[in-house]
């Protein structure tokens, strides 16, 4: 018997069975549409973390300092600040290029007010970390419109996004302006007011040293949003000013000798030197997290998400395969005395195995086609509602954490047909070894 | 009369014997049998029910294999031979003829007709125009395109004709041929089995229980318990004045076989 000839006998005797096929198939379909849609959050969220991360250099080494596991610690000392010293000493380890230091201001203070040519709004303190453009929360996407950005030698003044220079500081009278007018304000005079618990209040005195492309939470939530609407501006406010507001707020002139920077990004000068430097600062007690580790980590973790979600789906496939086994019984049974005349006429086991086996086939085939489409549509659908849930957060950003890839659809194709050729091979061997006697006889 | 011995035997059969369980019990189906049938003879094997015909019939096919004895067919001896050439035999030396036609049922008469060809990997253009002149033959070159619940009985049964010489068997297996069709009908499939067998010098084993279909034979072979217990040669097997199948279709002789 011709391939041909069997893929057309067993096409055929699908068609003619057309709602059996189908639901048969459905087994399969929610299987694959469990195993795409999972294995595409995989593909997606990789491919994003890793376009986010690959902005930040792969020569880059973040160091922070370490923290006792023991959560008796009500200050939250460090047990190996990241001291000047320490600053020092990374500063001189070979193949280091620079060394950027930054300070988080306490969580215990919610908004420093900043008040510029009478104009004032509050900023949130916890935005206005990353006294450097950081690319791991920025994505990379923060540009300089005016200004320098702060680095290793540059961390005074506090570097302001453009957009709350309009709808928040009401310091400009449009928004975008030309270059020419953010260069006006380079200089001028800024007070930060913080408030400490107690109510007193102290005022640190600095200069606008830049302005960014930065959008805080507030300006994503209101694209081009008439002045007064917003309130917090988008402010980054240098280390060296950041130092000066925690040195007042525990009153202790040496913070820095005591608890150390927050955070030190730490520029290597060629890839294959960065484990080894890494290793060194580790060696000084402090955590050094290189990108590589990050990817590491972040893919083991969707690792583990992806396994656990699949075996979901391989789990529905199973339960599909024993399906079709019981509809390829089914119809064996059926067609016992066709089997029984065509082994008359002349049909070897092969034959029948080959019907039987790739009418199977199709049936798991069918379910990986709808299945594939199935979880594309799902792809887009869960996207869609994701991206508009963000929105409606006030998060203007596209996630497409959803993605299928080439690979994806021809493995699951692959893979349902090959689930019901194994389903199938139980019942397509019974019918190759039917008696040709008896199945004549069957009625 | 033992006449078990002929001249230019196609089939022989030595001490054939065919043994069922049934239940606890052993049923000789066949029992020592030794029978010879030549080339091109028309032999009806006659008996009650449950008396071996079928069994014989069967085992002549390759659709089944003895307990003891030999079954040589030309050459081969079906008894020891492997599935391989037992699915080769199925395929090119004989055809099956049924009681109930054994069409299936979601298959033309064309289809059916090309089944045995689609099996053996011949093309489907070749099949296709084999068929259609096998069935223009048994004069349903009308009826190619029906399904079988469309068809007449007597139609049927000659659409399984066609099939079962799809590939050019030597030797046509019918198993009571005429057992579900009228007198009529059964009568015109008997002809067309005699024109073949006359006219082609196909082999023909037919077996059945009714006296008219075996007078159509050269020789009937009478079975009882799965024993012969008589041979007799038809004095006068019926000679037609024209050859059948001739006058149905007025241009078999052109046809090959």
């Amino acid at each position: 018997m011709r391939f041909p000839d069997m893929l057309g006998n067993s096409l055929a005797s699908l068609r003619r069975r057309k709602v059996r096929t189908i639901l048969t198939s459905i087994g399969v379909f929610v299987g694959i549409v469990t195993i795409v849609t999972m294995v595409s959050v995989g593909i997606g969220t990789e491919q994003q973390v890793t376009s986010t991360l690959s902005g930040l250099g792969f020569e880059t080494i973040t160091v922070n300092p370490s923290y006792s596991s023991d959560s008796s610690n009500p200050n939250n000392i460090p047990t190996h600040p990241l001291t000047p010293q320490l600053v020092t000493q990374i500063k001189q380890i070979p193949n280091v290029v620079s060394v950027v230091t930054d300070i988080n201001l306490p969580d215990a203070i919610p908004e420093v007010d900043i008040s510029i040519n009478g104009q004032s709004a509050p900023v949130s303190a916890f935005f206005s970390n990353g006294s450097s453009i950081n690319p791991l929360v920025s994505g990379g996407k923060i540009s300089m419109v005016a200004g320098s950005d702060f680095d290793a030698s540059h961390q005074d003044g506090v570097i302001i996004g453009a957009q709350s220079l309009y709808n928040s500081l009401h310091l400009i009278s449009s928004y975008p302006a030309d270059t020419s007018v953010y260069n006006q304000l380079l200089g001028a005079p800024v007070h930060l007011t913080v408030t400490d618990p107690r109510g007193e209040q102290q005022v640190f005195t600095t200069t606008i040293a830049g302005v960014d492309n930065n959008t805080n939470i507030d300006d994503a939530r209101a694209p081009g949003a008439r002045p007064n609407t917003v309130r917090n501006a988008s402010v980054r406010i240098g280390a060296n000013v950041k130092l000066a507001i925690v040195q007042w707020w525990y009153r202790q002139p040496d913070y820095l000798e005591k608890r150390g920077y927050s955070r030190a990004t730490v520029k290597v000068d060629t890839i294959p030197h960065v484990n080894a430097v890494a290793d060194q600062i580790k060696g000084y007690g402090l955590q050094a997290d290189t990108v590589p580790v990050l990817i590491d980590q972040i893919s083991r973790v969707f690792t583990i998400l992806q396994i656990m979600l699949t075996s979901v789906g391989l789990l529905a496939l199973l339960v599909a395969s024993i399906g079709i086994a019981n509809t390829m019984i089914m119809a064996i049974y059926e067609r016992t005395r066709e089997i029984g005349v065509l082994k008359a006429l002349g049909a070897t086991r092969r034959d029948i195995l080959g019907m039987f086996m790739l009418e199977a086939s199709f049936i798991g085939l069918l379910g990986g086609v709808l299945g594939v489409i199935g979880g594309w549509l799902l792809d887009l659908l869960l996207n869609w509602g994701l991206n508009a849930y963000l929105q409606s957060q006030g998060f203007y950003i596209n996630l497409q954490i959803f993605q299928v890839n080439a690979v994806l659809i021809g493995g699951a194709l692959i893979f349902a047909a090959f689930i019901g050729l194994l389903a199938g091979l139980y019942p397509a061997r019974r019918a190759a070894r039917l008696d040709p006697l008896a199945a004549l006889r069957h009625e | 009369m033992r006449e078990t011995n002929v001249d230019n035997p196609i089939i022989r059969l030595v001490n054939l014997t065919r043994r069922y369980k049934v239940g606890p019990n052993v049923v000789e189906a066949v029992a020592r049998i030794d029978l010879e049938i030549a080339t091109g003879e028309f032999v009806a094997l006659m008996g009650a029910s449950g008396s071996g015909k079928s069994t014989l019939l069967n085992l002549l096919g390759g659709l089944d294999t003895p307990t003891n004895g030999e079954v040589w067919v030309g050459d081969v001896n079906l008894a020891t031979a492997k599935r391989n050439v037992l699915d080769q035999h199925r395929q090119h030396t004989v055809g099956f003829v049924f009681q109930s036609f054994n069409l299936l049922p979601t298959r033309t008469a064309l289809e059916n007709v090309e089944m045995p060809m689609l099996l053996v990997g011949e093309r489907p253009a070749a099949r296709r125009t084999r068929a259609r002149e096998l069935l223009a033959q048994m004069g349903l070159a009308q009826r190619s395109d029906h399904l079988p619940n469309a068809l007449s009985g007597g139609e049927q049964q000659r659409v399984a004709i066609a099939r079962a010489l799809a590939n050019n068997p030597r030797i046509l297996l019918a198993d009571e041929p005429t057992g579900n069709l009228d007198s009529k009908n059964g009568a015109e499939v008997m002809r067309i089995l005699r024109a073949l067998n006359q006219e082609r010098g196909l082999t023909l084993i037919v077996v059945t229980h009714d006296p008219a279909v075996a007078a159509y034979a050269d020789r009937v072979v009478r079975l009882l318990d799965g024993n012969i217990v008589e041979i007799s040669a038809n004095p006068t097997p019926p000679t037609e004045a024209t050859p059948l199948l001739t006058s149905m279709t007025g241009k078999l002789q052109e046809v090959r076989v």
